[in-house]
């Protein structure tokens, strides 16, 4: 190995230079690839710090009980995990008697529930299909969600056909940001807006309801509407102090279990645990699609593998001359091998800036706020440069064994 | 079959081949393109190859330049037996021990001067402005120091050639190989590049060069004349004069055969002008149609 390799570097990014064209396209497979590894997890990343945000906003020591089971026993399997996203929100475990138990709970600060009326809203701007949340007064404070504008339900109030919504859900159904004293159709009542919610901290793809796109009706008028049979979508509580989080939990649990019968069906959790599902269900879905992403990385390597065997036997002279002059099978081993590698290692920086891009357009687009950290751009270039020498190292043995005399004769 | 001339003296010789045959091919495609080749060189020897297209020339090049190995007998190089070493161990012979020139120059064309010079030196592993440095003085030596970055595109085949040469000798091999090194130049810069070889030859290397030109003899001290895969004539020459073999080639009857004007490589072929040249070669056809010595069933290798 005498000859040094920034000799063969320096080489191989004249050849580069030399051939634009042929060179990009040759790893565009792998820029492809790149771009796609990268941004998917990147976004991945981005989710989860949102998510972990959502816990800081909503305060790690809040307990909720949930309706149905959540398996967190096996969060290897992709499956089980990807299953808990259909939860479905339309029957609900948890009763009236539930929420009256959660509220007996020793110590506990407070408790609310929240619950789920279906049906469509009407506006003067037309119909819309929007989650509709009864909840009681203590959802802000437990919920630790500021209104924004106007004030908090009342329930104290003669008027119980009244509404605070959500930010996002404002100018869709009203047209307006602040629509205060508007009013909509809603199983035949009318109701007023009295205010908006500050921006809920929510994450994408979490499995949870995003409360931005929410209208919150009180409590009482959300039972009342449906005779009662509005399914509780979550009891919040939070107990008085820090230290007696899991023995408030324990007891929940066990109170619960008894109404139940016995049955397990439904999941008491801090609010920190809820979130980690999340980003559980979220791991096993990006490990999925960068393993689907990678299929191109595959297929970008079979790109400069074809093009080192087709560069290969154009360069056949020069491959003889460098023998005639001295060269061993291993120096001319490494110097395709280092060329491929080079190559591949370009796609991988072109793929990791436009990455970049993708995820800035992506800011700027949608609700997703990617992160590209370090290691993802340390296994970008790695992925990248271990795909050069995979795919490189065929070429490269068919470069080092051609007989010198028949290589010298090539035209 | 006659039997070639040669000396055989061993211990003082630089090249030493002993009854070294190279066949190529099997069955009915068998080709002998060197059969039992006795040849010893010594230091600070200048022999001139000659002889038609196919005679073996080549491949005795390749073999004495470790490209090629041959099929049968021994070849001692500076008194060490290199058939059965490994192909990493005969590239590094190759790198510090033999210089190659070629009738194509095969300069690196995306290389430009000075780096194309330092590429032996790269793979001994001289490192980067030690080997640049060593490369710009031996362009000087052939005076190319001012074309240092140019691309090989960029120069005339004279001055191509002498690149090709600097870099031949930039690792301070003892034996310089030259395959027909003025085939491609004009006379004037033929001139200037045998020139170049008679310095080289002064200075104590061996030099080996294939020719078809009689003229080039004069700078050669031996001249080796081949036909057939066997060396028919091995005669030492004074420096200046043309070989008696040679002069048979140049002013008697030329023994040319259809081959050798297809190669159309020599020097003199080259002199001639288009037109005749082709009567010539119709004449010639009609006078001598077969090549004189065929074996049975052996095709002669065609390079």
């Amino acid at each position: 190995m005498s000859i040094s390799y920034r000799d063969d570097i320096y080489l191989a990014l004249r050849t580069i230079r030399y051939a634009k064209t042929r060179s990009f396209l040759t790893v565009l497979g792998i820029v492809i690839g790149i771009v796609s590894v990268v941004t998917i997890v990147s976004v991945a990343n981005g989710i989860k710090s949102q998510v972990s945000g959502q816990i800081n906003a909503s305060g790690k020591d809040l307990i909720l009980v949930k309706p149905g089971q959540l398996n967190k026993s096996n969060s290897s399997n992709i499956l089980s995990n990807l299953s808990q996203l259909s939860n479905s929100n339309s029957i609900s475990s948890l009763t009236q008697n539930d929420v009256a138990s959660v509220a007996k709970t020793p110590g506990l600060e407070s408790s609310t529930a929240l619950n789920i009326v279906n049906g469509q809203v009407k506006s003067d701007n037309g119909k819309y299909s929007v989650v509709v949340i009864g909840a009681g007064d203590k959802f802000p404070s437990l919920a630790n969600q500021k209104i924004s504008y106007g004030e908090y339900l009342d329930s104290s109030s003669s008027d119980i056909y009244q509404a605070v919504i959500g930010q996002n859900i404002a100018y869709t159904i009203f047209g307006e940001k602040i629509p205060l004293g508007k009013s909509f159709k809603f199983h035949g009542e009318t109701f007023i807006v009295r205010g908006v919610f500050d921006q809920f901290k929510s994450a994408p793809l979490s499995l949870n309801t995003d409360f931005n796109n929410a209208i919150f009706i009180p409590y009482q008028t959300a039972q009342n509407l449906t005779n009662n049979t509005a399914p509780i979508y979550e009891i919040m509580a939070k107990a008085q102090n820090s230290s007696s989080v899991s023995s408030s939990i324990k007891t929940i649990n066990q109170n619960l279990l008894q109404l139940h019968g016995g049955i397990q069906d439904f999941t008491v959790l801090k609010q920190s645990q809820s979130l980690a599902i999340t980003s559980q269900v979220l791991d096993s879905i990006t490990y999925l699609i960068s393993i689907v992403a990678s299929i191109a990385l595959v297929v970008g390597g079979v790109g400069i593998m074809n093009v080192t065997l087709v560069s290969i036997t154009e360069r056949t002279k020069e491959i003889g001359i460098r023998k005639a002059i001295g060269a061993t099978n291993s120096q001319i081993l490494m110097q395709f091998l280092i060329e491929s590698s080079v190559l591949s290692l370009f796609g991988g920086i072109l793929g990791v800036i436009i990455s970049f891009m993708v995820d800035y357009g992506l800011i700027l687009a949608t609700s997703l706020s990617p992160k590209i950290s370090w290691p993802i751009l340390v296994i970008a270039f790695l992925l990248s440069l271990s795909i050069g020498i995979i795919f490189g190292s065929l070429p490269a043995f068919k470069a080092a064994r051609k007989d010198p005399i028949l290589a010298l004769r090539y035209e | 079959m006659e039997k070639p001339l040669y000396n055989i003296v061993y211990g003082m010789s630089i090249i030493n081949l002993k009854e070294v045959s190279k066949i190529y091919g099997f069955g009915d495609a068998t080709t002998v393109a060197l059969e039992e080749v006795s040849l010893s060189i010594d230091e600070n020897e200048f022999i001139a190859v000659m002889g038609p297209s196919g005679s073996g020339k080549s491949t005795l090049m390749n073999i004495i330049g470790l490209l090629d190995r041959p099929t049968y007998g021994n070849y001692m190089l500076n008194k060490r037996s290199v058939d059965k070493i490994r192909t990493s161990r005969r590239a590094k012979i190759r790198r510090d021990t033999i210089g190659f020139v070629f009738q194509s120059f095969n300069l690196l064309p995306r290389l430009n001067v000075l780096e194309n010079v330092a590429l032996p030196l790269a793979y001994k592993g001289v490192g980067l402005n030690r080997r640049l440095k060593m490369a710009e003085a031996m362009l000087d030596k052939v005076g190319m120091a001012d074309k240092k970055y140019f691309f090989p595109n960029h120069l005339s085949s004279g001055q191509s050639q002498c690149v090709a040469i600097a870099r031949a000798l930039v690792n301070n091999p003892k034996i310089i190989i030259a395959d027909e090194p003025t085939g491609n130049l004009d006379s004037a810069s033929s001139r200037l590049v045998m020139e170049l070889f008679s310095e080289i030859h002064k200075s104590g290397s061996t030099i080996l060069l294939v020719t078809h030109n009689p003229e080039i003899t004069r700078y050669a001290s031996r001249v080796v004349y081949m036909h057939d895969g066997s060396v028919l004539v091995d005669e030492a020459t004074k420096i200046g004069e043309v070989a008696e073999t040679a002069k048979k080639v140049m002013y008697k009857a030329p023994k040319k055969t259809i081959e050798d004007d297809l190669a159309g490589v020599s020097a003199i072929m080259d002199a001639i002008p288009q037109k005749n040249h082709h009567a010539k070669k119709k004449t010639a056809k009609h006078k001598k149609p077969v090549p004189k010595k065929r074996k049975n069933n052996i095709k002669r290798k065609k390079s």
